[in-house]
């Protein structure tokens, strides 16, 4: 399933998007398309699902999926569902079977979108770790004051200044993710591949990691990501595109950021959305920055019903769009946030659901997930 | 054989005989500069057949494993069958020459270069050559990193086959004639000095020998154990 639709605006979304509130730490400039993917597809040699007709389906096949500038897009989806393949065709180590794989932007521009992978088990050069960070800037000839300034930026970003001259095989899991990010750091990209850069790594890395990717993306630069990791996924994610047999699949679930408010001695808690309304969620201590709330958990009505629910939110339809044969998406503007509801084909035409039509969202505060 | 015979060889070593350190000097000549040969083109085509997928790719893996074993005097045949007079490349005149010698054992060093720097190299993460190209490596900038990568392998390869050629005899006798101040080499002069009964001289150049292989081994156990250690930031 993939394709765009038109909002109220006018404005062409990626089908698998999930709109959600902007984090804080998102630049202001305006965001603009750094990779558009369209109509691709790739099979590895002599591999493939060769159908009764005896045409062999392609692994992978990508009708249109373009990443953002300042943007986190976290693909998710089991293992082989084609993941790592669709970040190394962004990163051009693997040439698409037919499609197009667009890198925009002019002169230096076009030249810093070129995407760097960070690979799931990087591999690190018998040398160390500075050596790894400062190979890629040695490389271009970079004046060697520089390179050194540098590459102890980037280390210092992934806080592993401290071990620049550490053995770079002798480190653990964890630092060695970070040192290979460090080793694309240095590079400035545009454009950031991580696949499941947070795998097999201990909490404290996978903070660190986080952090540093929300730090890119507030700079601009664009973030694209595998991981099985969920809770990871919704904390980083301004857009998630799940995959299914090499196919991206339509998200399920509303993601939005925010941060949660002390509950205190209530059993029930708030997460305040930003920009937008304050919903009832389960009460959980420490601070929480992402909600998520399944489509399929939010009952849109025509009226405020009196349920057991907590969240009443009223909101306008922005988008309708029939995305199965049995459901609908609905797009609900509630007071800045932006929630999606899954509702059938006959409930669209019972409540007559368009762009405009006055609606309230409800749902249960057992129904938010944070993280 | 008797003691007597020790001592002389003591003494020519003591003094570093003239013939001796000729000998010996021949020796080093050819197998440093056929390995060398041999390492400028089986280097590049070991990283080739380890990271390259190409038609005809497992015949020259296995034409160099095979080849690894290659009788020295099947090479030095081979050879003489090029460079001889009646050969193809008689005109030349190399025959009996030094160079002659250095192809005949850089074509005995060649194989045991591709297949161990293959070996070597072929066992490295897959993910280092997508790393290089992720990183923006040129093709040249690639290649020399992943050798720098299985340096050990690589120094093992080329001291392996640097081993073989300074050790072997028949090349060096049908290609270079065993020709003195010349063409003789440590074991041509050793092959013939014994059977001449001129035990001193071949027991000198047997122990000079041993110190080469000696200190091949040992160069063999540093590379293995070998770190760098980290450099100023």
């Amino acid at each position: 399933m993939s394709g765009e639709f038109l909002d109220v605006t006018g404005t062409r979304h990626p089908l698998n998007a999930t709109p959600t509130a902007t984090p804080e730490t998102h630049p202001t400039t305006r965001p603009r398309n750094v990779l558009e993917i369209d109509n691709l597809h790739f099979s590895y040699p002599d591999v493939g699902d060769r159908s009764v007709s005896g045409n062999v389906d392609p692994l992978l096949r990508i009708q249109h999926l373009a990443a953002r500038s300042s943007e986190i897009l976290v693909l998710i989806g089991d293992n082989g569902c084609g993941k790592t393949t669709l970040l190394k065709l962004m990163a051009g180590l693997l040439v698409p079977g037919g499609g197009s794989i667009e890198r925009l932007g002019h002169g230096r521009a076009a030249q810093t979108t070129i995407p760097i992978l960070v690979h799931q088990r990087p591999y690190l050069f018998a040398e160390s770790v500075f050596a790894n960070v400062a190979w890629p800037l040695k490389i271009r000839r970079v004046p060697r004051s520089e390179v050194r300034r540098r590459s102890l930026a980037a280390l210092r970003e992934v806080g592993l200044e401290k071990l620049a001259r550490r053995w770079a095989p002798s480190l653990s899991g964890g630092e060695k993710q970070r040192a290979a990010i460090a080793r694309a750091l240095v590079l400035d990209p545009a454009v950031l591949l991580l696949d499941e850069p947070t795998s097999n790594i201990d909490a404290a890395s996978i903070a660190t990691v986080e952090r540093v990717l929300r730090k890119l993306a507030a700079q601009n630069k664009t973030v694209i990501m595998s991981t099985h990791n969920l809770a990871s996924a919704y904390r980083l994610a301004d857009r998630i595109v799940p995959m299914q047999h090499g196919r991206p699949a339509p998200m399920r679930v509303n993601i939005l950021k925010g941060y949660s408010l002390d509950p205190g001695e209530e059993h029930i808690g708030r997460f305040q959305v930003q920009d937008g309304p304050q919903i009832y969620c389960p009460a959980v201590a420490g601070h929480r920055t992402t909600a998520v709330v399944r489509m399929d958990d939010i009952i849109l009505s025509r009226a405020e019903v009196a349920t057991s629910a907590q969240n009443h939110l009223q909101g306008v339809v922005r988008a309708v769009e029939l995305s199965t044969e049995e459901l609908a998406r609905v797009e609900v503007d509630c007071d800045g946030c932006t929630l999606t509801a899954m509702v059938t084909h006959r409930s669209v035409d019972e409540f007559d659901l368009r762009s405009g039509s006055e609606l309230w969202a409800t749902f249960k505060a057992s129904a938010v997930e944070l993280y | 054989m008797n003691l007597s015979h020790f001592a002389d060889a003591v003494r020519l070593l003591a003094v570093w005989d003239r013939e001796l350190v000729a000998i010996t000097a021949n020796s080093l000549h050819f197998a440093v500069a056929s390995t060398i040969i041999a390492a400028i083109l089986g280097i590049p085509l070991g990283v080739l057949l380890a990271f390259r997928e190409f038609p005809g790719k497992r015949a020259i893996v296995s034409a160099a494993h095979t080849l690894m074993g290659l009788p020295t005097v099947v090479a030095g045949l081979l050879v003489f069958s090029f460079l001889s007079r009646s050969g193809p490349l008689g005109g030349i005149g190399l025959m009996f020459t030094p160079a002659a010698v250095i192809i005949g054992q850089a074509v005995l060093a060649l194989p045991i270069l591709v297949s161990l720097v293959y070996s070597g190299l072929a066992r490295l993460d897959p993910e280092l050559a997508e790393t290089l190209h992720t990183l923006g490596a040129s093709r040249l900038q690639r290649t020399v990193k992943i050798v720098r990568e299985g340096r050990i392998a690589v120094a093992s390869a080329i001291l392996t086959a640097f081993g073989r050629v300074v050790g072997e005899v028949g090349t060096a006798m049908m290609l270079g004639g065993n020709i003195r101040w010349y063409t003789r080499t440590i074991t041509t002069a050793i092959a013939l000095e014994t059977q001449k009964g001129a035990f001193a001289l071949s027991i000198a150049l047997g122990v000079v020998l041993m110190l080469v292989a000696f200190g091949v081994n040992f160069g063999l156990n540093y590379l293995i154990r070998f770190r760098p250690g980290s450099r100023a930031i």
